[in-house]
């Protein structure tokens, strides 16, 4: 009768390690696959991340003779990459390697080629730290759950 | 009798193979009139003009470049504090705050050439993955959004994207009607005003 109780106990024992063991194995195995998973997963690519663009806003009469020496001066500043001036309104827009150089230094080294009566484009405070259409709300839990996961791998 | 099922059978057999050759849809296929993508350079292999180490799908780089223009022009005729120009909706890319590695206009060029590509026969090698078209234009959705686009907002920006495919040589008028086309399409989901 004793034998039979201890029998029996051990089995009801086997019984609760197996249980157990099984959702451990499951819990390491997902684990697992969430790590290979993360790990190989590849970050957005984005076609030239570094790439910003600015604005001058010149304050002289422009004409063609003038844009062609802008476009020049502008070209000897490294980090340009390409221009659009407007002769009409004044308005020079151009993209660069922001790594290379910001907006301030590109425009000051352009008045300093030229001495140009010319203002560097500011955005008005708040428009500023706002990002534009269409990309994935910021305020939402998948973007600060995504940005925190690639963050820790990539 | 039993000529006659054998003859039968093979009538049938022969006639089987008749449907199912006719219902392939191989001639169809060779018959599909060439996407927008494959007429912008489809899948062809090119250097990327911004980073000459890159290689890049000529497709893709046709609408990307079509969209930074677009974005240059728009940037040039932004009037701080002025209505009509677009500025409440594309004037944040002119900071210099980045998102993560990316600056803001790097992020907006590559979401709008992803669309433009993947939807109009790149989607083999572009995915895009940004928000719907509703909810990307409806500020209660998308705060970045500012202010909801009207008919004669959407009317301009398509504007500025044929100036835009003019300055990048796409000029001829049918390609340029079938930009026009899509950009049309889209007008339900983005106006909302």
């Amino acid at each position: 009768m004793h034998l039979n109780k201890i029998l029996k106990k051990m089995k009801i024992n086997r019984t609760v390690k197996i249980i157990a063991g099984s959702i451990l194995g499951i819990f390491v195995l997902l684990f697992l696959v969430l790590v290979v998973h993360i790990a190989t997963a590849k970050p957005v690519e984005i076609d030239n991340a570094s790439l910003q663009i600015s604005r001058i806003d010149f304050k002289e009469p422009i004409d063609s003779l003038k844009a062609k020496e802008i476009h020049r001066n502008l070209k000897k500043i490294p980090g340009v990459k390409t221009d659009r001036l407007n002769i009409e309104t004044g308005v020079l827009v151009y993209f660069h390697d922001i790594k290379i150089a910001n907006s301030e230094e590109i425009y000051n080294q352009l008045i300093a080629l030229g001495d140009y009566k010319a203002e560097r484009f500011v955005l008005p405070k708040g428009l500023e730290n706002k990002t534009a259409c269409p990309v994935m709300t910021e305020d939402s839990f998948s973007y600060k759950f995504s940005r925190g996961i690639q963050r820790i791998f990539n | 009798m039993k000529n006659f099922s054998k003859l039968a059978l093979v009538a049938l057999f022969i006639a089987s193979g008749a449907f199912v050759t006719s219902c392939n849809d191989d001639d169809d296929k060779a018959a599909e009139p060439a996407s927008l993508y494959a007429k912008l350079g489809g899948t062809t292999m090119v250097a990327d003009p911004n980073n000459p180490s890159q290689m890049i799908e000529q497709g893709r780089l046709s609408y990307r470049s079509v969209v930074d223009s677009t974005i240059t022009l728009i940037v040039a005729d932004i009037v701080t504090g002025a209505e009509g120009n677009l500025g409440a909706h594309f004037a944040p890319i002119v900071s210099e705050v980045s998102s993560g590695n990316a600056t803001n206009v790097s992020i907006l060029s590559k979401n709008l050439t992803d669309f433009f590509s993947a939807n109009t026969g790149g989607g083999a090698t572009n995915v895009y993955t940004g928000l719907d078209m509703v909810a990307a234009h409806d500020p209660a959705q998308n705060p970045r959004m500012g202010v909801k686009s009207t008919d004669a907002d959407y009317d301009k920006f398509i504007g500025y994207v044929g100036a835009a495919a003019g300055l990048n040589g796409v000029t001829d008028p049918q390609l340029i009607n079938e930009v026009v086309a899509v950009l049309e399409s889209l007008r339900a989901p983005i106006v909302q005003e």
